[in-house]
């Protein structure tokens, strides 16, 4: 099983990947943890131990601190935490700000579920 | 009355040269007159004396020819009037106590003459008496010289006088004549020259060669021309440089303009190309929600259609689809909301200035906020201070786009009361909104204000943004302030906010009556 951290502003990104993933959800090979803020993100990872969770998803555009903030403090409290970025602005300053921060990966919205599917699966297998 | 150079030295030469004729004519003479008087006065009494001496010495040797001798030294002189032997003798009266002086001409030359012992001169003869003592006799030589050598000899002083100063007043009236051509003649040829350069030609050259003063200012006239010519050409140089220089500016303006108009062409297609890329971005969010919700409900039926699904299962599935079916319509609003924004923020001024009750206007968009506000939460209680100077009566506005700045601020005042609301932990503490109008220098000022929240420094200056907003994803647009904003540029007139963290907000706006 794979436990995965979404953080996104936006609060139907929940009831979305539950659908999305129900499959995988229904046989415990993914678990969801959401965040609607950066800085709750931040809070769950410090309130957790152990760290159980293996990847995080990440908006990039939040209010407050952004995907980026994320990203960069995530990298430097639990280095071993795989982040991959989600942005509808894909253009090449966010992404080459996401790849010197440290992601993992970069996705582009509207997001193609079954190619997320393949990555977190791959990104397990590393 | 205009003295010209040229009569002021011929005056002064004419002056002094008078003067100096006059002098030669009338003084000198004069002097000589008196001078040559004198000397034949002094020379007609030493001959006087002379013969008195030689009569003398012949009668102490009692040499009467001695006597003619001594008369004869004379007689060759041919001015000679007369000379005569005066005998003095000294006769006393009868009683012998007083006696008297009787002079008697003892001879006279030439003897024809008649001569008084008491001959005195006049004009035409000068008579000198030198007296002779001897002990035989005494008496005195009486010598009458003629003055007509002297006449002559004034008449020659004149003449003379007169041909000298003739002399002297025709050469000063020629060095009068010859100064005023040296001087006033070059002077008058750079005044003509200087008044030719004046009207612009620089050929003028003055030829003196002289050494003097004037020779010099012609030199310094000719330099100052030189000058002149070489600065003017100079000028002229630098006038076709510069004329170059403004034809380079010309096209360099012309070419600034035309790259200024593609700069505001290319700024409008950025701040075009921002939108849209914000518009983009805005309604993807709800978009992808909307595409994927359905997506899911279509797969969602698919199952539920499934023969091997359970009834359990199906209602699940329907729960979801109903779920999903809301999300649907939720951003499909959301999204219809940014467009409707994003419409009002690009759409042609189309509304018309109209003169309006600002002070009421703002009490109806007071109440319709509000109300507006407690039908979405009916458990929202705020005082309202309402504060209209009534100095202001009509101002020349479009009503409905204030109507909107002025409902979208009081929302915001409204949201930013309510939410500092949610966390208050202070008793003391009510919401509250002001909104005031004043009259200061022809200017109208509404003023909007809160106690709520307030706007963190950091962000202050965005807020005026498109799509920039910190109401949660989805409950803001993020482009009310923005068209706000546009909206009171479009009137003239300024919008500015202050805020305190914890304390509230202020929007102020002014405008021109």
């Amino acid at each position: 099983m794979i436990k995965i951290m979404i953080v996104d502003d936006e609060q139907d990104v929940e009831s979305l990947f539950n659908q999305k993933f129900r499959k995988d959800l229904k046989s415990n090979n993914f678990e969801f943890e959401f965040a609607f803020s950066a800085e709750a993100a931040l809070n769950y990872l410090g309130s957790l131990n152990p760290i159980d969770i293996v990847l995080i998803l990440s908006d990039i555009n939040m209010p407050g601190k952004s995907g980026l903030d994320l990203l960069k403090e995530v990298k430097v409290k639990f280095p071993q935490l795989k982040v991959m970025m989600v942005t509808a602005y894909g253009d090449k300053e966010n992404y080459d700000q996401a790849y010197s921060l440290g992601a993992d990966d970069f996705i582009t919205k509207p997001i193609d579920f079954e190619t997320l599917r393949n990555k977190i699966i791959a990104s397990r297998e590393n | 009355m205009r003295i010209t150079l040229k009569t002021k030295i011929w005056l002064t030469v004419l002056s002094v040269v008078i003067m100096f004729a006059f002098f030669i004519l009338f003084y000198f003479p004069a002097q000589q007159e008196k001078y040559l008087l004198k000397n034949f006065n002094k020379e007609v009494q030493n001959l006087a004396n002379t013969v008195a001496l030689g009569v003398k010495i012949a009668i102490t040797e009692q040499n009467f020819e001695g006597v003619q001798t001594a008369m004869d030294f004379v007689k060759g002189d041919p001015h000679l009037n007369f000379i005569s032997m005066i005998q003095t003798d000294t006769v006393w009266n009868e009683m012998h106590t007083s006696f008297e002086i009787k002079r008697t001409i003892f001879k006279t030359f030439p003897s024809s003459k008649i001569v008084d012992v008491n001959q005195a001169s006049d004009d035409s003869v000068l008579v000198k008496e030198a007296p002779f003592y001897t002990a035989m006799m005494s008496g005195s030589i009486l010598l009458g010289f003629s003055k007509s050598e002297i006449v002559q000899s004034k008449k020659q002083i004149r003449f003379t006088s007169l041909i000298v100063s003739l002399f002297v007043f025709a050469f000063g009236i020629l060095i009068g004549f010859w100064l005023a051509k040296n001087i006033s003649i070059p002077v008058l040829a750079l005044r003509d020259a200087a008044n030719k350069v004046g009207e612009g030609d620089l050929t003028q050259r003055v030829s003196n060669q002289s050494h003097d003063e004037i020779g010099e200012l012609g030199k310094a006239f000719n330099r100052m021309v030189d000058d002149l010519e070489k600065a003017q050409e100079e000028i002229k140089a630098t006038n076709i440089a510069l004329a170059a220089t403004n034809d380079e500016l010309n096209v360099t303006v012309e070419n600034l303009k035309s790259t200024q108009a593609q700069l505001i062409q290319s700024e409008k297609m950025a701040s075009l190309g921002q939108l849209t890329a914000g518009i983009a971005h805005e309604i993807q969010n709800p978009l992808n929600f909307v595409n994927n919700f359905s997506e899911l409900s279509v797969e969602l039926l698919a199952e539920f259609e499934a023969e091997e699904s359970t009834e359990e299962d199906k209602a699940d599935i329907i729960k979801d689809i109903k779920s999903n079916l809301q999300k649907i319509e939720h951003h499909g609003k959301r999204a219809d909301r940014i467009v409707k924004g994003m419409l009002m923020h690009s759409r042609e001024q189309s509304g018309e200035k109209i003169l309006t009750k600002i002070n009421q206007q703002l009490e109806e968009d007071t109440t319709i906020a509000y109300h507006g506000l407690r039908a979405k939460n009916n458990s929202f209680q705020c005082e309202i201070v309402k504060d209209f100077d009534v100095n202001i009566d009509k101002i020349n506005i479009i009503p409905q786009d204030i109507n909107r700045v002025v409902i979208n601020l009081l929302n915001n005042a409204f949201y930013a009361v309510s939410d500092r609301l949610k966390d208050n932990t202070n008793p003391n503490w009510k919401p509250l909104v002001k909104i005031s109008t004043k009259l200061s220098n022809q200017k109208v000022v509404i003023s909007i204000e809160d106690n709520g929240t307030g706007i963190p420094d950091e962000i202050k200056e965005k807020i005026f943004n498109p799509f920039f907003t910190t109401k949660p994803t989805g409950e803001g647009t993020g482009l009310g302030l923005s068209i706000c904003y546009d909206i009171i540029k479009s009137h003239g007139g300024e919008i500015t906010v202050e805020s305190e963290l914890g304390k509230g907000t202020l929007f102020n706006i002014s405008m021109m009556i």
